[in-house]
């Protein structure tokens, strides 16, 4: 089922929520909208589960079909909330039964049917056993693969997802995003999940919408967002980042005595900002004729499989975090208050925001 | 290094050591506390109770099941299950739908719905009945109805309609903190699911707050027989026509029929004694 969600704007009293927002959604896909909380996208999520309504400017199709005004009783969404809101005076099996139980007479399926399948979903979600149990008794991971039985019961057109692994532990979070992914590519429903985790999204979803302040600030697939974040916000949003104090002129950039190309040929900025990732440096103990960044190693901190160094630059004292791997480090070998020689890989210059 | 995590676990064990000493009051001071508390209930509870029982059956078996058969006694039983059968179901009613859309709704006007609720607790029972004493009799609304045939006040709808003002926030005080504490995610996910409201009312919310529910009709109930200002002031005291429960045992009483008001005392007690059993299995069923 496509998706589109056409100018779509949402006001709590004098609260903005969502301001302006367009977005389309391909069958079949899986979709992450990431950003910080009160980016507005657990609001977005309820708006097209129809759950909320969006100020009037605003539609949202399914399938070319406007249900804008019709309840979530009537679209056809499956829905899995962040604390799963499972009927906890309900066993698991009539739990995943009760989209089921609860249509009119005339679509409702006989009782044999509904045993079948939710017998069929408990095994999809692997659960196999463990549908005489009560929610109280089942543990987190449980929980989820049960709310998420309970809203693939009703054969929805499009499912959604609220942060759907917030409140796990990280072992059984990784063990679940997996399955997820799996469960997706098997039974291709168009699903959208929010999350404020960038490495989630990133993992998860064929495209990645990003968030903030009520309004998108990229759509694309997690390595175009990743690699050409179309922002600072971005920049900064997805994973670890350096911002060191630059001037740019003539297209290039220049940090220290090192001159990196921007391809912002008309911007002229004094003191502007460049954004570099801790693993996107070179590391050398000497300059071999290069212009460099010469800085100073304060700390080295090692983190499982990368070696991650505090240094300081020797001309304006600013820190920076720099991830080697463990053989780069070997083979620099560096030592503590050790001078050491960056040169960026990449960087990333944006044109000042004049946004507040 | 070694002494210094020592030296750390001997004071924090020493802080927890002093800690239990500081909560832990000396035993005549426990001892006495409870003495009050036990003595308290002693006077004012259980004697009471016993004194009850005690002047009713004074007299032995046969004169109280012939107090209870009165005539006049038996017309105050009638009517005051005649009130609570109309009072308390609409006080359900009330208290649901209030309750459900406090905690399920956002709308302007929340908090002072929540204080009006709060009302009949805050006015004196008396004043409750004078205000539809006052309506119905000195007002054209009230003229209108007597033109109409419609005699409200001195008569069973005028109790009832006491009854309901006095009674009617057990009900949703005793389900808003039980229903914004467990949100409305379930209704909105059996919404999701395609429920329609009435469906979820009925599998999801119900189930939800049904041992709640329970313990406000009991309250509610036991407050509706055992009303007795506001029910005074609206019944005009019609001996065997508007006299309920309470009434009718004021009126043996201060016609020295003392046994007799007792046995119907003893009745009050009885629903009362019911009430406080079907509150500790309410209770009990409650937490898991």
């Amino acid at each position: 089922m496509k998706i589109s969600i056409n100018n779509v704007s949402k006001n709590f009293g004098n609260f903005q929520a969502l301001s302006n927002v367009d977005l389309g959604v391909k069958s079949g896909e899986l979709l992450a909208l990431l950003g910080p909380s009160g980016s507005g996208k657990t609001t977005l999520l309820r708006i097209i589960a129809g759950l909320e309504t969006p100020n009037e400017s605003g539609a949202i199709l399914f399938g070319g079909e406007n249900v804008t005004y019709r309840g979530a009783k009537d679209r056809g969404v499956g829905f899995v909330f962040q604390h799963y809101a499972l009927f906890r005076h309900m066993t698991v099996f009539e739990n995943i039964a009760f989209g089921l139980r609860v249509r009119p007479a005339h679509t409702r399926p006989g009782n044999g049917e509904i045993k079948d399948r939710v017998f069929k979903l408990l095994k999809l979600v692997q659960l196999g056993g463990l549908e005489r149990r009560y929610p109280s008794q089942l543990s987190g991971g449980q929980r989820q693969r049960v709310a998420l039985a309970r809203a693939l019961a009703v054969e929805p057109k499009v499912l959604l997802l609220d942060e759907p692994f917030g409140a796990l532990d990280a072992k059984v979070r990784k063990e679940l995003r997996r399955w997820l992914r799996e469960l997706h590519s098997e039974i291709h429903v168009t699903s959208i999940f929010v999350t404020h985790d960038q490495e989630e999204a990133l993992e998860l979803a064929d495209r990645v919408v990003i968030m903030n302040a009520g309004r998108i600030e990229q759509i694309g697939t997690p390595e175009e967002v990743y690699d050409s974040p179309a922002n600072s916000f971005i920049y900064k949003f997805l994973g670890s980042v350096n911002t060191l104090t630059t001037s740019v002129s003539g297209g290039d950039a220049h940090i220290g005595n090192v001159t990196f190309p921007t391809g912002l040929t008309n911007l002229n900025e004094p003191e502007g900002v460049a954004f570099i990732r801790p693993h996107e440096f070179s590391v050398s103990k000497s300059a071999n004729g290069r212009p460099t960044l010469t800085v100073t190693l304060k700390h080295i901190q090692p983190v499982g499989a990368t070696i991650r160094l505090e240094v300081t630059r020797q001309d304006n004292g600013e820190i920076l975090d720099v991830e080697l791997s463990r053989e780069e480090y070997r083979t620099v070998n560096p030592k503590i208050n050790d001078t050491l020689h960056l040169h960026p890989q990449r960087l990333q210059v944006y044109p000042p925001d004049f946004s507040i | 290094m070694a002494g210094g995590i020592t030296s750390l676990v001997t004071t924090t064990h020493r802080l927890t050591h002093s800690g239990r000493q500081v909560l832990r009051e000396p035993a005549w001071a426990r001892f006495a506390l409870l003495a009050v508390a036990l003595g308290f209930l002693f006077l004012f509870l259980f004697v009471p109770l016993l004194c009850v029982f005690t002047e009713a059956f004074k007299k032995g078996w046969h004169s109280y099941a012939a107090a209870l058969g009165d005539r006049n006694s038996q017309s105050a039983i009638f009517l005051t299950l005649k009130v609570c059968v109309v009072a308390v179901p609409l006080n359900v009613i009330f208290g649901v739908a209030a309750a459900w859309s406090i905690t399920k709704f956002r709308f302007k006007g929340k908090n002072f719905l929540l204080t009006l609720i709060d009302l009949p607790f805050a006015v004196s029972p008396v004043i409750s009945g004078l205000v539809f004493v006052l309506i119905f009799s000195h007002t054209a609304f009230g003229d209108w109805l007597k033109d109409h045939g419609w005699k409200i006040i001195f008569n069973t709808p005028g109790l009832i309609l006491a009854t309901l003002f006095v009674t009617f926030p057990f009900v949703a005080r005793e389900l808003i903190p039980l229903m914004q504490s467990q949100g409305s995610d379930e209704e909105q996910a059996a919404i999701s699911l395609g429920a329609n409201g009435w469906k979820t009312f009925w599998h999801v919310t119900l189930p939800n707050i049904k041992w709640g529910l329970l313990h406000g009709i009991v309250l509610c109930n036991a407050r509706a027989m055992g009303e007795f200002g506001a029910v005074s002031v609206v019944s005009g005291h019609v001996q065997g026509k508007t006299n309920t429960i309470p009434l009718h045992i004021e009126v043996l009483y201060e016609s020295s029929l003392y046994s007799a008001s007792f046995a119907m005392a003893s009745l009050l007690t009885l629903l009362a004694l019911l009430t406080l059993i079907v509150k500790i299995v309410v209770e009990r069923q409650h937490k898991p």
